[in-house]
């Protein structure tokens, strides 16, 4: 039962000090480890660093994806800024994330909180908590827009019959966004269940010690708890980022579906930037709004790891 | 005595309202799905219904076959099959590989070359996809599935390498050195010791890039023009767009697409569970 | 069970290894065969790869991109099928990439810059025109000659001012789009209105009556000028507002008084509450694929439609409402009857190796010297056909006995007041716009002139 609940985790055991080598043994090892790791390296020159360095190379371009690339100097950049749906699409990702970072690492610790309570079939729970995040992202958003349709989802017949306010969900400008935040909220399985390991490998015996201090559930909570597992917060929050600011898969079945997102209020910038270079063939632009979206994440996770050093707490690092 | 009642009494009423808790949480997590299979079972005019009508009645099975016969859905189901089937075979060759490289061996640099893998992961998939498109499409690999075949190979998939050198590191050093003595190379040991033993780990390898490839819609949808080579990301949007006119079809192909990989989720619940948090708590930083 | 950990010794570890070396081995190749068979089957199982080239005497090979799916893919299956049948020394082979128009339109301008174009290519006329400009077409004037000499002649007058740009014919349609008012005898009876509206006053007024709502919920609506996506492009023609050009050539919406008229029709229906219409249309369905909508299910009074509502939409999603509809000319503000001259083009990009065949092939799925044939297949699609002669074939004659609401679609083919849409090379952001400014019209967002100058302002970027 047990066994179940908390699987055992292979924590890394240090490596044994490297012992003086000789300079032959030495680099036969360097031989083999990067012979080991070529496939990586080849696939990291291949599809990270020439990509990276062609981006920057096109987005100073007019390309259209066959021929030669027109340099421009930064005609592209000064088009980004003057271009209002540049801005909207930019809002609208800046407001979705601003939103669903923090509820989503509120809603997944809370549900891996609730998991690491003591009670009977815990199991059962986990499972069900679990399952949305596996459910196909584009069956996700079937479900979603139909049980949050306005006129005949099942949603909105609850709220009525509780008089409550009924609203237009995803087909109204000031609901889309909240809308596409709830279906965020639904398939949080994976941030839960690294939430749920990370709680179970804090010690019971602080807990003890700090309710014989006379700490409530809250103070253990906050004292306890966040600090222990903020290396698994960081994680979790850097990897919600990253979702975040690549936003597309929902938006873009919901819309071109023509099922939801009125206007552009649910026009997010991955989704401009896909339509600019796979639907209007603009490369070079597409280029340049890549770059800038490389830049502000960049400087995004700069600061949030720069951050990290005041409220993340290593177990085993000496402060 | 009194006290120690008072404190069942306790025990028991927390135990009720945490039970209550968890399954209202289940409840709000678990109906959308409810709802889906439900819808999925009743005629058009029940599924609009003013009031809503919770139960099917009669419940009409005939949505399924009719749905998926629709579009070419067993087909695309089958092209999903192939996808996976491929790109497992890529993880786990160069996963294994490069995890072993960055895990079992020693040498200068490998730590930094860890550091800049793992860092690939905070790069957004948008951010490098024009070069990639353009360069498939100068060796005209657009239309099919190579443009998301070929980087499996050459280990794309870091979370796989993350989690096999997470476990290459849990293997006692003196192993290897066993079979140094006896005068095995490194790729000796790598593919007669160390996968082996690794088969857990690849288990769960193997399970979640086949879930990847399931869920995946953004690369079918950049680099796969032919219907008739559409997985089912592709294949449900299809339907969606095509069928948004009978909900209770639209609900049954969702079904239909949901159920195998809930079924594999029951299946090997233990492998998958273990994966997540493994990825989870290794990180450090 | 679980042996994750790994083992816990060297010792135990190295006998575990030679006992593995064996096991392993065929353990590797079974999953390497499995996935080997997998991988061959949904090759083998499901495409006759490679089987399409595979006939002995030379023939020309054509591919045909289409992008619907569902019923009006079967009809174009058959209809290459009877091309392959007659022709002998051509193949056609249909490519179906369902799509949005605009992702279809990468897909082809990519093609085409990569040097592997499709030989014929269908799209909706929007696009024609920037494609024409950029010298991604073949100008199909060539093959006017001999047996095609009297092509145009053939064709209806929309058709070919549709598919010209500059005075070069570029695109030839497979069908057309008619465009005419559907109503609900019912609700008409219902709400005592004794016969369908004749002027666009008399429209608003009847439709307003058949609003419901209930619990704040929309349960029936009279009409809405935004549903299955037909916005202010759709209603031009009505309002002598299709073309509206200024001295300079430019687009001048904003000043012309037909698209001032419209705007602010449209406008007046702000007054219902837009998310609610789309909510209720994406619950009853759309028109997509050629389906159905709020029309067909009994919850609209009135829409705005072609023959294929009554013909494909009704008898599959509703036939309850078979003999229970009529059609009459949309009433506007210039004589009735009228239309927009719009349909399914097809074009042959630049890079096409057989682009003789292709146009062969273009002429006979329009129709030409094939009048009993296509005769047959529009009945079951709903369409009218790129020229009047195929309306006289049996099988159209058939089905327009059959079903007298239909006489309404072919006398404003030829009207003067029918308009195709000046090819541009802006012609698609104009539609993007005239949609995006109809949504917002009906929204309050915008006013109808904010709108008619962000029309022209996307038209003349």
């Amino acid at each position: 039962m047990q066994a179940t609940d908390s699987p055992p985790l292979p924590s890394a055991p240090p490596l044994p000090r490297a012992q003086r080598l000789s300079p032959s043994v030495h680099r036969r090892h360097t031989r083999a480890g990067l012979l080991f790791v070529s496939p990586w390296v080849i696939g990291f020159l291949c599809f990270f660093a020439y990509p990276f360095f062609a981006t920057i190379y096109y987005s100073f371009t007019d390309f259209n994806g066959v021929g030669a690339a027109k340099f421009i100097g930064f005609t592209n950049y000064v088009n980004l800024f003057h271009d209002p749906l540049f801005r909207t699409s930019l809002f609208n990702t800046f407001y979705y994330t601003a939103c669903e970072l923090p509820l989503s690492t509120i809603a997944a610790l809370g549900l891996a909180l609730l998991l690491n309570m003591k009670v009977k079939g815990r199991a059962i729970y986990r499972t069900i908590f679990y399952i949305p995040s596996i459910v196909p992202l584009v069956a996700s958003c079937m479900i979603f827009v139909w049980i949050f349709n306005p006129v005949s989802g099942i949603v909105n017949d609850l709220l009525t019959s509780a008089h409550l306010p009924a609203p237009n969900w995803f087909f109204s400008i000031a609901w889309s966004k909240p809308s596409f935040i709830l279906l965020g909220l639904w398939g949080l399985g994976q941030p839960m269940v690294i939430y749920l390991a990370g709680l179970q490998g804090v010690p019971r015996e602080m807990y003890e010690v700090a309710a014989l201090d006379g700490a409530g559930p809250w103070r253990r909570l906050r004292y306890i708890t966040i600090p222990m597992i903020s290396p698994v917060i960081l994680f979790n929050v850097v990897l919600q980022l990253v979702l975040c600011i690549s936003y597309f898969t929902q938006a873009q079945v919901i819309e071109n579906s023509d099922i939801g997102g009125p206007g552009t209020s649910t026009w997010f910038y991955v989704q401009y930037l896909y339509e600019q270079a796979f639907q209007f063939l603009k490369l070079g632009y597409s280029s340049a709004m890549a770059f800038f979206l490389f830049v502000v994440s960049g400087i995004i996770m700069v600061l949030l790891f720069r951050s990290s050093s005041r409220w993340v707490y290593y177990a085993n690092e000496p402060r | 005595m009194r006290t120690s009642r008072v404190n069942r009494l306790r025990l028991v009423a927390g135990g009720t309202t945490r039970h209550a808790v968890l399954i209202v949480v289940s409840v709000l997590l678990g109906f959308p799905l409810l709802w889906m299979v439900l819808t999925s079972l009743k005629t058009n005019s029940q599924a609009l219904a003013v009031p809503v009508v919770w139960w099917p009645h009669p419940f009409l099975w005939q949505n399924y076959p009719q749905v998926l016969s629709a579009v070419p859905f067993y087909r695309f189901f089958l092209n999903t099959l192939l996808y996976a089937a491929v790109t497992i075979v890529g993880v786990c060759l160069s996963s294994s590989l490069v995890a072993y490289g960055f895990s079992r061996i020693r040498w200068r640099g490998r730590d930094f070359l860890f550091q800049v893998m793992v860092s690939t992961l905070l790069i957004p998939f948008f951010a490098t996809l024009v070069p990639l498109f353009v360069m498939y499409k100068r060796f005209h690999m657009v239309g099919w599935y190579l443009p998301l075949m070929i980087p499996t190979f050459l280990g794309s998939s870091v979370f796989s390498t993350f989690l096999l050198r997470q476990f290459f590191m849990t293997v006692p050093e003196a192993l290897s050195d066993a079979a140094r003595v006896d005068g095995a190379n490194e790729f000796y040991i790598y593919s007669r010791i160390m996968l082996p033993l690794a088969k857990p780990a690849m288990a769960t390898v193997v399970l979640f890039q086949f879930i990847y490839c399931w869920n995946d819609y953004i690369g079918p949808l950049v680099y796969i023009n032919n219907q008739v080579w559409y997985p089912l990301s592709l294949g449900l949007y299809l339907i969606l767009g095509t069928y948004t006119t009978n909900w209770p079809w639209v609900m049954a192909a969702a079904t239909a697409a949901t159920a195998p990989i809930i079924v594999l989720f029951f299946l090997t619940q233990r492998t998958f569970i273990q994966g997540i948090a493994i990825q989870g708590t290794g990180v450090k930083g | 069970m679980d042996n994750k950990g790994g083992p816990g010794t060297a010792d135990k570890a190295c006998s575990a290894w030679s006992r593995l070396r064996g096991r392993a081995l065929s353990r590797h190749r079974r999953v390497g065969k499995a996935a080997v068979a997998i991988a061959t089957a949904a090759i083998v199982g499901t495409t006759g790869l490679g089987s399409a080239g595979a006939a002995s005497t030379p023939t020309v090979n054509l591919t045909w991109w289409t992008m619907w799916s569902g019923a009006t893919l079967q009809l174009l299956n058959q209809m290459v099928t009877q091309f392959n049948k007659t022709h002998p020394g051509i193949h056609v082979t249909e490519t179906n990439i369902p799509s949005d128009a605009t992702t279809s339109t990468a897909k082809l301008l990519s093609a085409i810059a990569a040097g592997d174009p499709p030989d014929i290519f269908t799209e909706w006329w929007p696009e024609i025109g920037s494609f024409a400009a950029n010298g991604d077409l073949v100008a199909m004037g060539p093959y006017l000659t001999g047996q095609y000499a009297g092509f145009t002649k053939w064709e209806y007058p929309v058709a070919v001012q549709g598919g010209t740009y500059k005075g070069n014919l570029y695109a030839v349609p497979m069908s057309l789009n008619s465009w005419a008012l559907y109503y609900n005898k019912g609700m008409l009876k219902k709400y005592g209105i004794k016969s369908p509206p004749k002027t666009l006053a008399q429209l608003d007024a009847d439709q307003a009556k058949m609003w419901v709502t209930s619990n704040g919920r929309l349960q029936q609506m009279g009409f809405y000028p935004d549903v299955n996506g037909n916005g202010f492009q759709f209603y031009t023609s009505f309002f002598n507002a299709t073309n509206c050009f200024n001295k300079a050539g430019k687009y001048d919406f904003e000043h012309c008084p037909g698209a001032q008229r419209e705007m602010n029709w449209i406008a007046s229906y702000a007054k219902y509450p837009y998310s609610q219409v789309m909510a209720l249309q994406t619950a009853v369905g759309q028109v997509a694929g050629g389906q159905t909508d709020i029309w067909t299910r009994g919850l609209a009074g009135f829409v705005l439609s072609g023959p294929w509502e009554g013909a494909q939409n009704v008898p599959t999603s509703n036939p309850g409402m078979l003999g229970n509809f009529g059609v009459e000319a949309f009433p506007g503000t210039v004589p009735v009857p009228s239309t927009l001259g719009q349909g399914n083009f097809n074009i042959i990009p630049k890079g096409s190796a057989h682009p003789q065949q292709a146009f062969e092939f273009i002429a006979w799925l329009a129709g030409y010297h094939n009048e009993a044939f296509v005769g047959s297949i529009d009945p079951k699609g709903g369409w009218v056909p790129a020229g009047p002669s195929v309306t006289k074939a049996p099988a159209y004659q058939a089905w327009l006995k059959a079903n007298p609401w239909l006489s309404g679609f072919l006398p404003q083919m030829t009207s003067p007041y029918t308009q195709a849409p000046a090819l541009t090379p802006t012609q698609s952001q104009l539609f993007a716009a005239e949609n995006t400014a109809t949504n917002n019209v009906l929204q309050k967002i915008w006013t109808p002139q904010r709108a008619l100058q962000y029309i022209d302002q996307q038209g003349n970027a």
